[in-house]
């Protein structure tokens, strides 16, 4: 219990540290006093206000979202390798955005939202595909159903994706530059937006932070438990995909965050769902917030993409803890 | 998915080559067959010829060209503009200008179809310098195919650019007008410097792609040449070639006009100027974001006089009243 403490602590001290090197950090230099002295430098506070800031916490709440996701959905499948791009979701939320650029769809009433709109439209889209066919296959909608039908999914996805990049012109390159996945200059509006669905995909998966626990057991002894498995999956899948969804329509196609977050969390803290879930929140948080100050500040003015440092950050510490989790084990 | 991302990293790293290219410096390779011919090049195109191309490649010509081939846009706009129609039969997928040129067939884009190209039967094919390498197994195989291949400078200043025209002229037997098209690029160049001689200098900031993923030209690119031409200074010029910039950093550096290159994205005039955190900047208080035609600058060829133009008049519109 005393670690679950500590591990909240230490969390939420390294989430607010990231915040605050995040936007006290960057590639211009900006006097902190800007955060209260609003409009007093017009171009600093522009700076720290309406670029530095909103990219901050949009990292922060995609972050959130994907390693949330990853959680929810590695413990629901039962497979170390699930992440929200296993079940096609993401592939589909890429469809949709690919589609919106492929086809230059505008539609006036959507505006800027016209992207992320079918984007999220996409990944629900993706969803229902993988849910309806892993259904007609087994009713019972058995995990192995489930990864395979996803992988299917998202590989047709992914090559309608690659056959609308290879018949594209001009439009290739904001189709490839959205690809890449990037955080930046988005802006207030699009943190609003996806406020409310991370917001509600979150508590779908809280809310099912026990019968997650219970699972882990394997399906039949949940139902011995007296878990109604077939709606804690239906609402798991639900929350995991609009979690996934809205990440991706606001910042592209981010990698790694969703797989390695929660693996780090539970080698460090436990597989307790009631724990795993928001801890993976903040940690997911933090370390996008800190991938793209790596990514926008190391070779300042030039930004690398923040997907390179993601796996480049990740893949290391996650190894790290790996090894000593498990020599620890061993000794 | 991760393929995807990776797949779309190299696109796009290969995209920014393309644009970094038509500045970049590509070392030379002689590992080419070397012809033994040793003609000399002569003002008034007679044959057979042998010229050096780009690659260090002596390439002879026994006789004028009569069926023309042009692998990159910059080629065929030269070639168009020597006057050569009747004679091109194959141009590659990005040519759009001029019109005539998206009437010829077609034989790739980057990567160009080997068969296409000699199904066509021609004289001549003209390669480039800035993807002879990594179209190098395709002109080999043409060149087996016993098909000329001339491989055109990558021209880094306007008169690179200038003997790049002298040359094709002299290869197709047209050195005339290619001499008539470099004097109205000269006339040009100097009508655009005497009217920005004197005004009070501004600065400026090029972009070539939208948000998220924003590049800019620094020094040791065209674009910057095409600046010092035109007596703009370059809010970026302290990084070198073609780079992705911070947008905080655009803010910061707060330039006098923005030319935006990107008219692939619809409206973008409009949405830079409602860029969260861009009111403060000059370009966008005084409605200085202007859309250049990309073409005219990223490619060398007779065309280049007129992008310095529009670039120069985007900055200073009054000089051009």
């Amino acid at each position: 219990m005393k670690k679950i403490i500590v591990g909240y602590i230490v969390a939420i001290a390294v989430l607010l540290i990231s915040i605050g090197l995040g936007i006290s950090v960057g590639s211009v230099k900006v006097p902190i006093s800007t955060l209260w002295n609003i409009g007093v430098d017009e171009t600093a506070t522009n700076i720290l206000w309406n670029i530095r800031m909103p990219r901050v916490i949009l990292a922060g709440l995609v972050g959130a979202a994907l390693a949330v996701a990853g959680a929810a959905f590695q413990g629901l499948l039962k497979n170390p390798l699930a992440d929200p791009y296993t079940l096609g979701v993401s592939s589909g939320a890429s469809v949709g955005a690919v589609m919106t650029l492929f086809f230059s769809i505008s539609t006036p009433i959507l505006g800027i939202f016209t992207l992320p709109t079918f984007s999220m439209i996409g990944a629900l889209f993706a969803m229902f595909v993988v849910l309806g066919f892993a259904k007609l296959v087994d009713r019972t909608m058995k995990m192995e159903t489930l990864i395979l039908t996803g992988i299917i999914v998202s590989s047709f996805l992914s090559s309608v994706i690659s056959l609308m990049i290879a018949l594209t012109g001009e439009e290739l390159r904001q189709i490839i530059s959205w690809l890449m996945g990037s955080v930046s200059m988005r802006g207030w509006p699009y943190i609003k937006m996806i406020l409310l669905f991370i917001t509600f995909g979150t508590i779908l998966l809280w809310l099912n932070r026990r019968e997650l626990n219970a699972m882990l057991f394997g399906e039949e002894r949940a139902k011995y438990l007296g878990v109604n498995v077939k709606r804690s999956k239906w609402m798991l899948l639900l929350g995991g995909s609009m979690l996934t969804g809205s990440a991706v329509a606001v910042s592209g196609t981010i990698g790694f965050v969703g797989l390695v977050v929660p693996h780090i969390t539970r080698l460090l803290f436990g597989t307790d769902h009631r724990h795993l879930i928001p801890l993976s929140f903040i940690n997911g948080a933090s370390l996008l917030i800190l991938c793209d100050l790596i990514a926008r500040t190391v070779i300042a003015p030039t930004e690398l993409p923040i997907g390179v440092i993601t796996s480049f950050i990740g893949a290391p510490v996650f190894a790290y803890i790996f090894f000593r989790q498990r020599r620890m084990k061993g000794a | 998915m991760k393929k995807i991302w990776q797949l779309g990293f190299l696109l796009t790293m290969a995209f920014v080559l393309l644009v970094g290219c038509n500045q970049g410096d590509t070392q030379k390779s002689s590992t080419e067959k070397n012809e033994k011919t040793t003609q000399t090049t002569d003002k008034t195109a007679t044959y057979p010829m042998t010229v050096k191309d780009a690659l260090g490649n002596e390439v002879e010509f026994k006789e004028e060209p009569k069926k023309i081939v042009s692998l990159i846009p910059s080629n065929t706009e030269i070639l168009f503009a020597l006057g050569l129609d009747d004679k091109i039969v194959g141009v590659s997928d990005n040519d759009d200008y001029p019109k005539a040129a998206t009437k010829k067939e077609k034989v790739g884009g980057m990567e160009f179809n080997v068969e296409k190209v000699l199904s066509l039967k021609p004289d001549v094919v003209f390669a480039h310098e800035s993807s002879a390498k990594s179209t190098e197994s395709g002109l080999q195989q043409l060149k087996d195919a016993g098909i000329t291949v001339f491989v055109v400078k990558n021209a880094t200043n306007f008169e690179e650019t200038y003997d790049t025209i002298k040359q094709i002229g002299q290869i197709t037997n047209q050195p005339q007008k290619a001499d008539k098209i470099v004097a109205g690029m000269k006339a040009k160049v100097k009508e655009v410097q005497d009217k920005v001689a004197n005004v009070k200098q501004r600065t400026a900031f090029v972009e070539t792609s939208d948000v998220p993923e924003i590049y800019t030209a620094g020094k040791d690119t065209f674009m910057q040449e095409i600046f010092n031409l035109a007596n703009i200074k370059n809010v970026a010029d302290d990084q070198s070639g073609w780079f992705k910039i911070d947008p905080e950093q655009i803010v910061k550096r707060n330039p006098d006009t923005i030319i935006v290159m990107e008219d692939y994205v619809p409206n973008i005039v409009e949405k830079v100027k409602k860029r969260q955190g861009f009111s403060s900047v000059t370009a966008v208080k005084n409605d200085a974001v202007v859309l250049v035609n990309q073409n005219l600058t990223a490619r060398t060829g007779p065309r280049l006089a007129e992008g310095l133009e529009e670039v120069a008049k985007a900055v200073y519109p009054e000089a051009f009243k």
